[in-house]
C-alpha cells in the first residue's frame, strides 16, 4: 500500500513539475489520437492502416518508457542528495533520517540494485509488445484476406497522417533516456541498413546531400516515414481498384518493418535482463582481467561474471585465488584498483587453498616489497585500530 | 561452386573511353535483338513455334557453319558426343520454352523475365542460400537486389492486367499450338493461374533452367575448344534435333488441317482477300522475317557479346546488354502497341489483327524499374572477400582462411535437437503438446480448404498462431539447459524466465486484440454462421484439455500436491456456464500463489530455518517458462469455452450481441489471469531480493566473531531454483578472512544461496586503496563503518 501511494506521489510530482508538463500534454493528446485512429481504423476495415496505428500504440508505451526513467533519474537525485547529506552530518554524528519522498525506504530493500533495472525492462516490454502486436497483425491480415471484405479507402489517409504526426511529436519531444541510449547502442535494424546503404549511394552521385543523409537515422522515424509511405501507395493502388491483395501486402510489409525496427532493441534490453556481459565491455574487460592475473600473489581466476545492470552499468562479480602466503587485504585492493574502473559494482571473493594448515606453517612476511608500500610506507603504519 | 570467380576479374577494368566503340556496338546489337524478339512474336502468332525454331536454327547453322567452320579441327570421342548431345537436348528444350512463353507473355514481359545474366540469377540464389560466404556490407545490396528482383517477378505475376486478353482467346485461342497448348492450359488449369501467368511460370522455369545449365557446361565448352566452337557445334545439332519434331508438326498439319487453315480462314473472313496464300507471300512474310531473326537473335548477338566480354569484361557487358534491352523492349512495345493500333484500321499484310494486345501496365512499369534496379544492385561487384587472418607462413607470406563455417547436414541436427528435446520432461511435454497442437491445426486447415470454409481457415490460422508460443517455450527449455559461455557466464537459466515474461505479453496483446474486436462488434453485432463452428470449438477444447492436463500434471507435482488449482479445471470437462468457469480460472491463479505461500508458512511455522528454506526451493521448482505455456493453453481453452457458450446462444436463441460480450468477457479474463505471473517473472528480472531471504541470515552474520558490519548485499534469484548472491563484509583488522568467508559461506549455503562471492574488507584495504589511489566512489557505505568505530 506504502508502496502504491508513494508511486502515486511520484506521479503527482511529475504532474506538477513544469518540466514534465508538456508531455502531459502530450500523454493525453495521444490518447485521444489513438482513440480516434483505431476507430477509423476499425471503420475502414483495413489491415494496413490498423498495421500503421498500432504504431499510436508504441507511443504511448514511449511516453511510459520516458516517465518512468525520468522518475528513476529523480530517485538517483534524490538518493546522491541523502548520501551527500549523510556525509556533511557524520561528523554532527546525526544521521539524517528524512523519509525521501520518491524512494520507499522499503524500495531500497527489495530491489538492491535500485531502480534503475526498471528502464531496461520497460524498454523490453514496450518493444516486445510491439512486436508481438506486428505479429498478430499478420496473422490478421491474412485472416482477412481469406474473408474478403470492402475497404473503405476515405479515411486511409486522414487518419495514417494523423498517426504520422503524433508520432513524430512523440519521438521528437519526448525526452527519452533510455530509448535514446537503446535506438544509439543496439544494433541496426535491416530497414536502416537498407535505407543507409540507399542514402550512400545516392551521396556519391549527389554529394551535397551527405550532410544530411549519411547520419545514422532515428529507426522509429524512419519507420514512420516508410509506413506513411506504405500507406499512402495502398490507398492509391486500392482506388485504382486493385484488390485486397494490395492490403494484406502492405500490412505484411508493415509488419515486418515493425519486426525489422523492434528486434534489434528488443534483442538488446533482453540479454541486459538475461544478465550477459555487453559485447563492447569484453576486450577491455579481458584487458583488465589479464592485468589483474598478473599481480602479485594471484594464482587463478573463477567464477567471473561480469553483466550490466542498466544502461551503462556494470556489475561483477569474482572469485580470485592467491597464494597461500599472501596478504589478501593487498591482493584485493590490487585487483579491485584493477578492475575497479570499468566495473562499477564489484564485489572480489578471495580464497586460498588449505587456510586451515596455515597456521601450521611458519607466517612467512611477504618478501617482494611492493612498490608502492615502499612509497607509501604510511599506509601500513598510519593505521588506526578502532573498535 | 558457382562461378564466384567472375567477382575477381572485375580488378582490371578498362577506362570508357578506350572501350565507348565496343560499348555503343553492344547497345545497338541489344536494340537489334529487341527488335527481333518482336518481329518473333509477331510471326509466332501464324506460325508454330516448332517450325519457327527449326527454321532459325537452321539459318543459324548455315551461317555458323561457314563461319566457324565448326568440324574441320573437331576430334571427337564418344563421351564428349555423348555429352554434347545430352547439352543440346536440354538446350533445344529450353529454346522452345522460351518461345512458348513468348506467345503467351509477348515479348516485352519475356524480355524481362528472361533476359537476366546468369550472374544476376547465381547472386540472387547466394543471397537467398549462403548467408555466410559474403560480407555483411556486400550483403544488404544484395538482398535489396533480391527483394526487387521478386518484387518485379511479383508485379508481372500478379498486379499486370493482362486479363482482357485472356478472356477473348483463352480457350483455343492459338490453334495452331494445338497440342502444345492443350496440354498446357490443362496444367494451368490445373494450378488454377492464368494464362499469361502460366506463360511467367514457363519463361522463369527457362531461365533457372539456362543457368544450371551454363553453370554445368563449363567444363564441356573448354572441351570442346572454345565458346564460338561450342556454339556452331551446339546449333548444328540442335537443328538435327528439331528435324524429327518439325516434321512430326508439319504432318500433323497436313494430316490435321483444321489447325492452319481455320486460322488462314479467319484471316480470310476477317481481313481482306487481298491477302492470298500463295507462295511468294508466304515466303516473303515468312523467309525474311526469319532471316532477320537469326541475324538478331541468334548471330549477331553472341558474336558481339562474345567480342565485349573480352574487350570489356562479362559484369559490365552483361549490365549494359541487360539495362538496354530492358528499357528499349520498353519503349519499343510502347511504339508497337501504337503502331498496331494504326495499323488495325489499315490492313497490313499478314499479320493476324488483334487489337487486344498485351499492353502496358502499371504492374509492368514498376517491374521494369524494379528490374533495372536489381539488375545494377545484383551484378555490381562485391568489394572485398573477406578471409580470416590465420598468420604468416615460413617465407612470410600472410596466410588467410576462406573456408567457412562447417555446415551440418539439416538431418542431423534435427536429429540431434530431438534427443535433447526428448531428454527432459518439461520440453517433452510441450513438444507432444505442440505436436498435436499442430496436426489438429493441419486437420483443420486441410478440411477447411477442402469445404472451403473460411471459419475453419481461419481459426486454423489462429490455432497456428498460439503455437509460436509453444514454440517460444519449447526454445526456452532447450536454450536453458545450454552450458554457460563467455557472455552468459550465469548460464541460460534465465531464458526460461524471460520467455515466460514474452509469453505472458503474448498473452496482453492477444487480450487486448481480442477486446478491441469485441467492442468493434459490440456496435453491429455480425451474422455468425454457426453450423460447423461448434464442432471446430468442442475438438479445440478437448485438444487444449489435453495441454491443461499434462501441464497442470506437471504443476501439481512440483508442487506435491500443495496447489491444487491445475487439476481443478478438468475434474469438469464440460462447464455449461460461463462464469463458472471464470471462477476456476480465478481460482487457478489465485490458487497458485496462495500454494506457495501456504506451503510456505507450513513449513516455517512447523520445523526450523533450514526445512522451510526447503520447502522454499521446492516452490519454486516449477518455472516460470512452463507457468507461461501453462498459461497460454488455459487461455485457448477459455476462448474455445467461450466460442462454445456463444455459439450455443446464437444456435438457440438467436444472440448474436452474446459473442461480443462472450469474447470481452474472456479477454478479461485472460489479461487477469496473466497479470500475476507478468509481475512475478518481472520481479525476478528486475533481479528483486527474494522473499525468503529473511533479516535474520543477515543478523547471523553480524553475530559472527570479529564481523563489524556489512554492506552491498544482493541477492536476487537467477533463475526459478537457483539464488545468487554477493555481500562485501567488514571485519576487524585482526580477524582471518578465510575464516570467515567460511563461516558466511555455510550461513548462505544454508539459505539455498548457491552462487556466492564474499569480499572480506578490513581497514587495510582502504588505506591500500588510498595508497594506490583508486577511486573509491562504490566503497562509500562500507568505507563508513570504519571511519564511524
Amino acid at each position: 500500500m506504502g508502496k502504491s501511494t508513494s508511486v502515486l506521489t511520484s506521479i503527482f510530482y511529475l504532474v506538477k513539475s513544469s518540466h514534465s508538463r508538456s508531455t502531459i500534454i502530450i500523454t493525453i493528446t495521444t490518447l485521444l489520437i489513438c482513440i480516434t485512429v483505431f476507430t477509423m481504423a476499425g471503420q475502414a476495415n483495413s489491415m494496413a492502416l490498423q498495421a500503421y496505428c498500432s504504431l499510436c500504440i508504441f507511443d504511448l508505451l514511449f511516453i511510459g518508457t520516458a516517465l518512468l526513467s525520468a522518475w528513476i533519474m529523480e530517485n538517483n537525485n534524490t538518493k546522491v542528495r541523502q548520501k551527500m547529506q549523510i556525509s556533511n552530518n557524520i561528523d554532527n554524528n546525526s544521521i539524517n533520517n528524512s523519509t525521501s519522498l520518491f524512494i520507499p525506504t522499503q524500495t531500497i530493500t527489495t530491489f538492491s540494485y535500485g531502480t534503475a533495472r526498471f528502464e531496461v525492462l520497460a524498454v523490453f516490454t514496450s518493444t516486445m509488445l510491439s512486436i508481438l502486436g506486428a505479429f498478430f497483425i499478420l496473422k490478421e491480415s491474412i485472416e482477412k484476406y481469406l474473408e474478403d471484405e470492402t475497404i473503405h479507402t476515405e479515411y486511409l489517409i486522414l487518419s495514417s497522417i494523423l498517426t504520422y504526426i503524433i508520432h513524430m511529436i512523440v519521438i521528437y519531444f519526448v525526452r527519452n533516456q533510455a530509448f535514446d541510449h537503446v535506438i544509439a547502442a543496439s544494433s541496426s535494424s535491416w530497414l536502416q541498413e537498407h535505407v543507409s546503404d540507399m542514402f550512400q549511394s545516392v551521396c556519391h552521385y549527389i554529394p551535397g546531400l551527405s550532410r544530411l543523409l549519411l547520419p545514422r537515422i532515428n529507426p522509429l522515424a524512419l519507420l514512420c516515414w516508410c509506413g506513411l509511405a506504405i500507406v499512402f501507395s495502398d490507398s492509391f493502388l486500392l482506388k485504382m481498384g486493385y484488390g485486397h491483395f494490395v492490403d494484406t501486402l502492405s500490412s505484411l510489409l508493415m509488419a515486418f518493418m515493425t519486426f525489422g525496427t523492434m528486434v534489434p532493441m528488443a534483442i538488446y534490453s533482453g540479454k541486459i535482463l538475461l544478465q550477459t556481459t555487453p559485447a563492447p565491455m569484453i576486450g577491455q574487460l579481458d584487458k583488465c582481467l589479464h592485468e589483474a592475473s598478473r599481480l602479485d600473489g594471484v594464482l587463478e581466476f573463477r567464477h567471473e561474471h561480469f553483466w550490466a545492470l542498466s544502461f551503462g552499468t556494470l556489475v561483477g562479480s569474482l572469485h580470485v585465488r592467491c597464494r597461500r602466503d599472501a596478504d589478501e587485504q593487498l591482493v584485493l585492493a590490487h585487483v579491485w584498483n584493477k578492475l575497479a574502473n570499468v566495473v562499477q559494482i564489484l564485489t572480489i571473493h578471495v580464497f586460498k587453498d588449505d587456510w586451515l594448515r596455515r597456521q601450521t606453517h611458519t607466517f612467512m612476511q611477504p618478501q617482494t616489497s611492493n612498490p608502492v608500500l615502499s612509497n607509501n610506507p604510511s599506509t601500513y603504519n598510519g593505521f588506526v585500530v578502532v573498535t | 561452386m558457382f562461378d564466384t570467380d567472375v567477382f575477381s576479374k572485375t580488378s582490371k577494368t578498362r577506362p570508357v573511353s578506350d572501350v565507348l566503340h565496343i560499348i555503343i556496338l553492344l547497345i545497338i546489337i541489344k536494340l537489334l535483338k529487341t527488335f527481333g524478339l518482336f518481329i518473333t512474336y509477331d510471326l509466332l502468332k501464324s506460325y508454330h513455334v516448332v517450325l519457327i525454331l527449326f527454321l532459325t536454327t537452321l539459318f543459324t547453322s548455315i551461317c555458323l557453319l561457314f563461319i566457324q567452320k565448326p568440324f574441320s579441327s573437331f576430334r571427337p570421342n564418344k563421351i564428349l558426343i555423348y555429352r554434347l548431345i545430352k547439352y543440346t537436348i536440354c538446350l533445344t528444350i529450353i529454346r522452345l520454352l522460351w518461345l512458348f512463353g513468348l506467345t503467351l507473355c509477348g515479348p516485352l514481359r519475356t524480355i524481362l523475365l528472361y533476359e537476366h545474366s546468369d550472374i544476376v540469377i547465381i547472386a540472387c540464389f547466394q543471397a537467398l542460400f549462403s548467408s555466410s560466404s559474403i560480407g555483411p556490407q556486400g550483403q544488404t545490396s544484395r538482398i535489396r537486389g533480391v527483394v526487387f528482383f521478386i518484387l518485379a517477378v511479383l508485379a508481372i505475376f500478379a498486379f499486370d492486367n493482362d486479363d482482357s486478353r485472356q478472356n477473348i482467346d483463352h480457350p483455343e485461342g492459338h490453334l495452331h499450338h494445338r497440342f502444345f497448348a492443350h496440354i498446357f492450359y490443362q496444367l494451368t488449369s490445373l494450378i488454377g493461374v492464368a494464362d499469361h501467368k502460366g506463360g511467367v511460370i514457363l519463361l522463369l522455369i527457362a531461365l533457372f533452367f539456362r543457368c544450371g545449365l551454363n553453370s554445368w557446361s563449363k567444363k564441356l565448352v573448354i572441351d570442346v575448344g572454345g565458346q564460338k566452337k561450342f556454339y556452331a557445334i551446339t546449333t548444328c545439332l540442335s537443328t538435327i534435333c528439331l528435324i524429327p519434331m518439325s516434321f512430326i508438326i508439319l504432318l500433323f498439319n497436313n494430316l490435321f488441317p483444321d489447325s492452319i487453315d481455320s486460322i488462314r480462314s479467319t484471316f480470310q473472313t476477317t481481313i481482306s482477300t487481298t491477302i492470298t496464300s500463295s507462295l511468294f507471300d508466304n515466303i516473303s512474310s515468312l523467309i525474311i522475317p526469319i532471316i532477320l531473326i537469326t541475324l538478331f537473335l541468334f548471330i549477331l548477338d553472341f558474336y558481339v557479346e562474345q567480342l565485349a566480354i573480352i574487350k570489356l569484361d562479362r559484369i559490365r557487358t552483361f549490365r549494359y546488354g541487360t539495362l538496354t534491352m530492358i528499357f528499349s523492349s520498353f519503349i519499343i512495345s510502347f511504339i508497337w502497341v501504337k503502331t498496331i493500333r494504326i495499323t488495325s484500321n489499315n490492313i497490313w499484310f499478314g499479320r493476324m489483327m488483334q487489337i487486344e494486345e498485351h499492353e502496358l501496365s502499371g504492374g509492368v512499369v514498376f517491374a521494369v524499374i524494379m528490374f533495372a534496379f536489381a539488375t545494377d544492385l545484383l551484378i555490381s561487384p562485391i568489394k572485398q572477400r573477406s578471409g580470416a587472418f590465420i598468420g604468416y607462413n615460413q617465407e612470410g607470406v600472410p596466410l588467410f582462411n576462406l573456408t567457412h563455417q562447417k555446415s551440418q547436414s539439416l538431418l542431423l541436427i534435427l536429429k540431434s535437437s530431438l534427443r535433447d528435446i526428448l531428454a527432459e520432461s518439461d520440453s517433452r511435454r510441450i513438444f507432444y503438446f505442440l505436436c498435436i497442437n499442430l496436426m489438429f491445426t493441419f486437420v483443420e486447415l486441410l478440411y477447411g480448404a477442402w469445404t472451403n470454409s473460411l471459419g475453419l481457415l481461419s481459426d486454423g490460422f489462429h490455432m497456428l498462431f498460439d503455437c509460436t508460443a509453444l514454440v517460444v517455450g519449447l526454445y526456452a527449455a532447450l536454450m536453458s539447459r545450454w552450458k554457460p559461455t563467455r557472455v552468459f557466464s550465469y548460464g541460460y537459466g534465465r531464458v526460461e524466465v524471460l520467455s515466460g515474461f514474452v509469453n505472458g505479453l503474448f498473452l496482453v496483446v492477444v487480450a487486448f486484440f481480442v477486446f478491441y474486436e469485441a467492442i468493434g462488434r459490440l456496435f453491429e453485432p455480425p451474422e455468425i454462421n454457426t453450423n460447423r463452428l461448434l464442432f471446430v470449438s468442442v475438438a479445440g477444447f478437448a485438444v487444449n484439455m489435453i495441454g491443461i492436463f499434462s501441464f497442470s500434471h506437471a504443476h501439481a507435482h512440483a508442487h506435491g500436491g500443495g496447489g491444487g488449482g491445475g487439476s481443478c479445471p478438468m475434474s469438469q470437462p464440460t462447464p455449461t456456464k460461463e462464469q463458472h468457469h471464470h471462477g476456476h480460472s480465478h481460482d487457478h491463479s489465485h490458487s497458485h500463489s496462495h500454494g506457495s505461500s501456504s506451503h510456505d508458512h507450513e513449513h516455517s511455522h512447523g520445523s526450523n530455518e533450514k526445512s522451510s528454506h526447503h520447502g522454499h526451493s521446492h516452490a519454486l521448482t516449477d518455472n516460470a517458462n512452463m507457468r507461461g505455456v501453462f498459461l497460454h493453453v488455459l487461455a485457448d481453452t477459455l476462448g474455445s469455452v467461450g466460442v462454445i457458450i456463444s455459439s450455443l446462444l446464437i444456435q438457440y436463441f438467436g444472440w448474436n450481441i452474446s459473442d461480443p460480450i462472450c469474447s470481452l468477457f474472456i479477454s478479461i479474463m485472460i489479461f487477469l489471469s496473466v497479470i500475476p505471473f507478468l509481475k512475478e517473472s518481472a520481479m525476478t528480472l528486475l533481479l528483486q531480493t527474494p522473499s525468503n531471504i529473511q533479516y535474520e541470515i543477515l543478523d547471523r552474520i553480524l553475530k559472527l566473531d570479529q564481523v563489524q558490519s556489512y554492506s552491498d548485499e544482493h541477492f536476487w534469484n537467477l533463475s526459478s531454483s537457483l539464488t545468487v548472491g554477493t555481500i562485501h563484509i567488514q571485519i576487524a583488522n585482526d580477524g582471518d578472512e578465510q575464516r570467515v568467508t567460511a563461516q558466511v559461506q555455510t550461513i548462505l549455503k544454508e539459505a539455498q544461496i548457491q552462487n556466492v562471492a564474499i569480499q572480506v574488507e578490513k581497514q587495510a584495504f582502504f588505506n591500500h586503496l588510498n595508497g594506490l589511489n583508486s577511486a573509491l566512489g562504490q566503497l562509500a557505505s562500507s568505507q563508513r563503518t570504519f571511519s564511524h568505530r
